[in-house]
């Protein structure tokens, strides 16, 4: 195993507990996805993690309609666990997104991981496309 | 006035930067091109404030490019045009633009007849109400009386400078290596603005900002381009804050498409997860 | 509290004014790069309507395709272009005139007095009649030998011309005539327009638009007789908030920091190492702990044994200033409004230098270039008032030793940003953890 892999793997593993012992994700795994050197957390958040501005306007007309709150269920996610001091590129995102299966019905999606040297954790959604913002 | 679809925009070169100056144009490009500009002039109406600028615009040079190459505008050199224009006004143009200050004169004169009309028919009716007549129209016609001389000052020179006098050649216009994410975002319907104030390039809007929300804040990258962790946290994080999401996106040199006027950009949208 | 993760600005629920919720409120007030023109255009029609008075219009998130907001699009959009079809008209008690005239005083045969502050060379537009009050701080009178042609005239720089035209003040020509003719010796500005030379007599010049007036005086850094884009967009937006506004003046070559004579006491000390010279701090050791073991009544000699790292002094003289470069010197000095005293001739020290920076081809600056921008202003330290008051500290550190303005350009789009020179070794907080009274308890 060479530095830069160790590296990866490394990182991937703090996120991961950070996942599991502070967010109280369940299900995780380390998934090594071909065409990629860096390894993949895959795991369910407790909760729904991200819900598209247009489902979420059906969401509140449905409830509107219906009088009931809409079930969401929760979504397995992919997380990218990397270091803050990382430099990452446009091409090097492409290759995460493209070696991650096909999604649902919403763009490619990962789960952006960010670790400092505290072991803080910062966690962004970055999705593939112009995906425009959530407004609540 | 519509201008005609075929009609291209002059985009004035002044020194390296660019600008539009004629009122129609502007409209054409926010119409047509949804191209608003910086707005970056005093406004005469109310110069004594910040936040209602008025002509001319500003574009980017990457703005341009996209116009240009879209095919909606061409660029001039400015200062050459109005360099010739200044030392060599033949007597047919000098006329025409002789012709076209009168006409606004007239205009003005005939506005400022109508207000001063309004005025007086204002003051004599309450003039009557206070069954005073004798005064007030004396004093309002001595007034009007003074605005017999006018000087205008056009915003553009349009009427002065031939509209292609000193045109560049599309090719000479700089074929910058960033500018794809800006041509893309304006092919797609976009709007955008400067960035400055939340540390981005460009504020992207879904529609015109008159009345639309932007959605990004977007920067452009090179497809091998390092971007620092930390630079995503920090415009993702701010973004956020503001119900916006960080946009970053550049041409993916790979992917051809071969049937689409627009270059091949492959863009991610960045938002705080909220945990 | 600015930034702390737990709090989630998607979490449903009114926002808190004073946490991220208030800064946002702020940014988004802020994003109004397109304000609500429709208002503004209606404040024509209105009386005493003040810009703050103007509220920005409620805006949509996405369009959904109604009639009612394709509506209210569209009439936004006609009052913007109501606001931009606007003709300058200069009626006749208000006509003031100005004439182009680039290159007169770099013609030798134009001679006047030059000096500092008068910027000859870079005077292009002369004043045929001058009214109102703008002339506190625009233009100057060329002076000289009264048989000279522009002599007793007032004269504007490139960005004063571009925007007294652009507010309606100033009507700009261009001569088909020579100078004399149009403005002969001797004669005073002011009064009535000599018959032949009307607003409506085109033989002798022919009325300038804003747009040539841009063509005439923008140019690139360092052009005579011009400015740059976005030197003249800082001015204009100062010009506009109310303040009054010259150019800087060349920055003078300082003095060698003069070596204050020295004692031959203290040229003996000089080969002394500096640090066995730091009085009151112990030797460290190169092992063991920092703070020596011992017994301490006070937290001063524990601190005083921290303190390893040498902190910034800020000194009145610098001791070896480097010179500003571009972007980062200052190019403005900036007076508030309303301040009693100015005077465009012997202007009293400025309340801000303004420094000129653009977006696209300049970054942050550098420690260095920072330092010798902050250098080439004067020692500012916090005003007396403030000092050796802990209630004053934030105050102090925020107005820093000395202070800088860079006008950031994106644009067009300018923001202000100031830069201090901050000194927080000279805020010693653990001298007054001493100074607490007994009694207040652990």
């Amino acid at each position: 195993m060479d530095a830069s892999h160790q590296f990866g793997a490394d990182v991937a593993s703090a996120v991961f507990e950070n996942l599991q012992e502070q967010h109280q994700w369940a299900s995780l795994q380390i998934h090594r996805l071909p065409g990629l050197s860096r390894p993949m957390i895959r795991g369910l958040p407790p909760r729904l993690l991200y819900l598209h501005p247009d489902d979420q306007i059906a969401a509140l007309a449905y409830e509107k309609s219906t009088g009931t709150r809409a079930q969401h269920d929760a979504e397995f996610e992919w997380v990218l666990a990397v270091h803050l001091a990382e430099k990452w590129t446009l091409s090097s995102l492409a290759a995460v997104m493209d070696a991650l299966p096909e999604a649902r019905k919403r763009a490619k999606r990962i789960v952006l991981a960010a670790l400092h040297n505290d072991s803080t954790v910062v966690y962004y959604i970055v999705q593939e496309g112009m995906i425009k913002p959530r407004q609540n | 006035m519509e201008q005609p679809p075929q009609q291209l925009i002059r985009i004035a070169n002044i020194s390296g930067r660019y600008l539009v100056f004629d009122p129609d144009a502007v409209s054409a490009l926010r119409r047509r091109a949804n191209t608003n500009g910086t707005l970056v002039g005093t406004t005469p109406q109310q110069p004594t404030q910040n936040i209602f600028l008025g002509l001319p615009i500003e574009l980017r040079p990457e703005e341009v490019d996209a116009l240009v190459s879209a095919g909606v505008a061409y660029v001039v050199d400015d200062v050459a045009a109005h360099r010739s224009a200044l030392l060599s006004l033949g007597p047919d143009e000098r006329r025409a633009y002789i012709g076209s200050l009168r006409s606004r004169k007239q205009a003005a004169h005939k506005v400022f007849a109508e207000v001063t009309a309004q005025k007086a028919s204002i003051a004599a009716s309450k003039a009557e109400k206070l069954r005073d007549s004798a005064k007030s129209d004396g004093s309002l016609y001595s007034r009007n009386s003074q605005v017999t001389s006018l000087g205008v000052t056009p915003t553009s020179s349009v009427h002065y400078v031939s509209p292609d006098s000193h045109a560049l050649p599309v090719e000479h216009h700089r074929d910058s290596e960033k500018g794809a994410l800006c041509q893309f975002m304006l092919g797609n319907g976009y709007f955008m603005t400067p960035g400055l104030r939340f540390g981005a390039r460009y504020s992207v809007y879904p529609g015109d900002p008159l009345r639309f929300h932007a959605h990004f804040m977007a920067n452009e990258y090179g497809w091998e381009e390092e971007i620092p962790i930390l630079d995503i946290v920090g415009g993702g994080r701010l973004a956020t804050a503001v119900k916006k999401a960080f946009l970053i996106g550049g041409r993916e040199p790979s992917a051809t498409k071969p049937d689409a006027a627009l270059p091949a950009v492959r863009s991610f949208s960045i938002e705080w997860a909220g945990m | 509290m600015p930034f702390d993760d737990d709090d989630s600005p998607l979490a449903p629920g009114p926002v808190i004014a004073d946490g991220e919720g208030g800064a946002a409120a702020v940014e988004e007030a802020l994003e109004d790069d397109m304000p609500d023109y429709k208002l503004f255009a209606s404040s024509f029609t209105k009386k005493g309507v003040s810009s703050q008075t103007i509220r920005k219009g409620e805006k949509d998130f996405e369009t959904h395709g109604t009639r009612a907001q394709d509506g209210a699009l569209e009439s936004s959009r006609r009052a913007l272009e109501d606001v931009l079809g606007y003709t300058r008209i200069h009626r006749g008690d208000a006509w003031a005139r100005g004439w182009c005239f680039p290159d007169f005083w770099t013609d030798e045969a134009n001679v006047a007095v030059d000096y500092e502050g008068m910027w000859l060379k870079d005077r292009v537009v002369v004043m045929e009649h001058e009214k109102g009050g703008w002339m506190k701080d625009i233009g100057r009178v060329a002076s000289g030998s009264k048989d000279q042609l522009g002599v007793g005239r007032l004269w504007l720089l490139p960005e004063e011309a571009i925007y007294l035209v652009e507010r309606g003040t100033v009507d700009l020509w261009w001569p088909y005539t020579d100078f004399e003719t149009l403005l002969p010796k001797g004669s005073t500005s002011g009064g009535a327009a000599r018959p032949g030379f009307g607003p409506d007599d085109y033989d002798v010049g022919l009325p300038l638009s804003l747009e040539a007036a841009y063509s005439l005086f923008i140019g690139f850094e360092d052009e005579q007789g011009k400015t740059t884009l976005p030197k003249y967009q800082v001015y204009a937006h100062l010009k506009r908030a109310g303040f009054n506004i010259l150019r800087a003046p060349p920055e003078q070559p300082r003095p060698e920091a003069t070596e204050p004579s020295q004692t031959l006491w203290q040229w003996l000390f000089s080969f002394v190492k500096p640090e066995v010279l730091q009085f009151g701090k112990q030797r460290q050791q190169p092992f063991g702990p920092l703070v020596a073991p011992g017994l301490y009544r006070a937290y001063r000699p524990i601190y005083q044994q921290l303190a390893l790292i040498p902190r910034h002094k800020p000194l009145p003289v610098p001791p070896s200033a480097s010179k500003p470069e571009d972007p980062f010197r200052v190019h403005f000095h900036v007076w508030k409004p309303g301040a009693g005293g100015f005077s465009k001739k012997n202007p009293p020290p400025p309340d801000f230098r303004i420094a000129v920076a653009d977006t696209a081809d300049s970054c942050l600056p550098t420690l260095e270039q920072i330092e010798s921008l902050l250098e080439s202003t004067p020692y500012d330290p916090a005003p007396e008032a403030w000092r050796g008051n802990p209630g004053k500290l934030y105050q102090r550190l925020k107005h820093g030793h000395r202070n800088v303005i860079v006008a950031v350009v994106d644009r067009g789009l300018v923001n202000f940003m100031r830069f201090g020179e901050g000194a927080f070794g000279e805020e010693r907080l653990f001298e007054r953890f001493d100074n607490r009274n007994a009694g207040r308890g652990a």
